[in-house]
């Protein structure tokens, strides 16, 4: 009979303590459970991106006033985060207050500055551009929109992604304000 | 009169710019389809992106013979990507469904090892010592 209780007394004794145990089998399911849900792939949300930046490369200090016939350098940043690769298209254009594109709609006018790039997912790159305006005007919108190919029409498509910036265009040794 | 001539312009004028938009060589159009359905599987495709790239540069540039080769090289690649593609997707679905079930084996395989793992490396860190019987529990028999 004594015997039997010993028994007993040993069983409840565990090595192991039941609620060490319960912990850190939760800890082990959360962490597996965390880790498959990484391993699932899944669809991110795409983007391209555009931005236009100034002669070093640097965002702003751009130049306002620019001389008729010489060049305007500037730098256009593009970027690819579509879950693929894709061939993107930057067109310069030149608009005016009130005629620059939307999401929805570019400007209807001839490019001056025409760039096609192959980019891989989360790849972007940065490519000097050099535009000559060469008529007058105040208030000129250098407008750079960004196209993308699409494999299913065999088109370019407008992405809704551009940039402006408006500068007076004047001829040499005459600067407006 | 005028307005005969001047409607056609005018049309023109309008399209010109959508003409523009699409004029570019076709093998180019060719190579990125290939290309961009290959990266939709997740394979590598940073080569022949490369090569398309550089024939790109050659086209804005006016070599256009160069540029041809360099896209014939881009498209001979891909095409073999193409070939590569049944089996690298076999591989990869393989990898990724047996992470997952490894992962998803783990708990089993903790609930079921650890406690014996942990009694074992207990006993063993403790088989130099000497049992001996307490007092008090002498007692309490």
């Amino acid at each position: 009979m004594g015997c039997e209780e010993k028994e007993r007394e040993g069983e409840e004794e565990m090595i192991l303590d039941d609620e060490v145990f319960a912990v850190l089998m939760a800890v082990v399911v959360v962490a597996c459970v965390f880790s498959i849900a990484q391993m699932i792939p899944r669809n991110v949300e795409p983007f391209v991106a555009i931005g236009t930046l100034n002669e070093e490369g640097k965002l702003g200090d751009y130049p306002r006033v620019v001389v008729a016939g010489e060049p305007v350098r500037l730098q256009v940043f593009i970027s690819n985060h579509e879950g693929k690769a894709s061939m993107l298209r930057v067109m310069a254009k030149l608009g005016s207050k009130g005629n620059i594109p939307t999401n929805a709609t570019f400007l209807n006018s001839s490019p001056i500055w025409d760039y096609i790039v192959v980019l891989d997912h989360g790849e972007n790159v940065t490519v000097p551009v050099s535009l000559t305006l060469n008529e007058e005007g105040s208030d000129v919108a250098i407008v750079f929109e960004l196209w993308e190919f699409n494999t299913s029409s065999r088109s370019w498509v407008y992405t809704g992604r551009w940039n402006h910036l408006y500068v007076n265009v004047t001829r040499q040794g005459v600067v407006h304000g | 009169m005028g307005l005969r001539y001047l409607l056609p312009f005018l049309l023109i004028m309008l399209v010109q710019p959508l003409l523009q938009v699409n004029a570019q060589p076709e093998k180019v159009e060719e190579a990125f389809i290939i290309l961009e359905s290959l990266s939709r599987e997740g394979m590598n495709v940073s080569e022949p992106i490369r090569l398309l790239n550089s024939a790109l540069a050659l086209y804005r540039a006016n070599k256009t013979e160069e540029a041809e080769k360099l896209l014939k090289q881009a498209l001979g690649r891909l095409r073999e990507l193409e070939d590569e593609l049944p089996s690298y997707k076999f591989w990869r679905d393989l990898k990724l469904y047996s992470s997952i079930a490894v992962m998803a084996f783990i708990p089993i395989a903790f609930y079921y090892f650890f406690p014996r793992v942990y009694a074992f490396s207990w006993y063993k860190t403790r088989r130099k010592w000497v049992v001996r019987r307490r007092r008090g529990r002498e007692k309490k028999k």
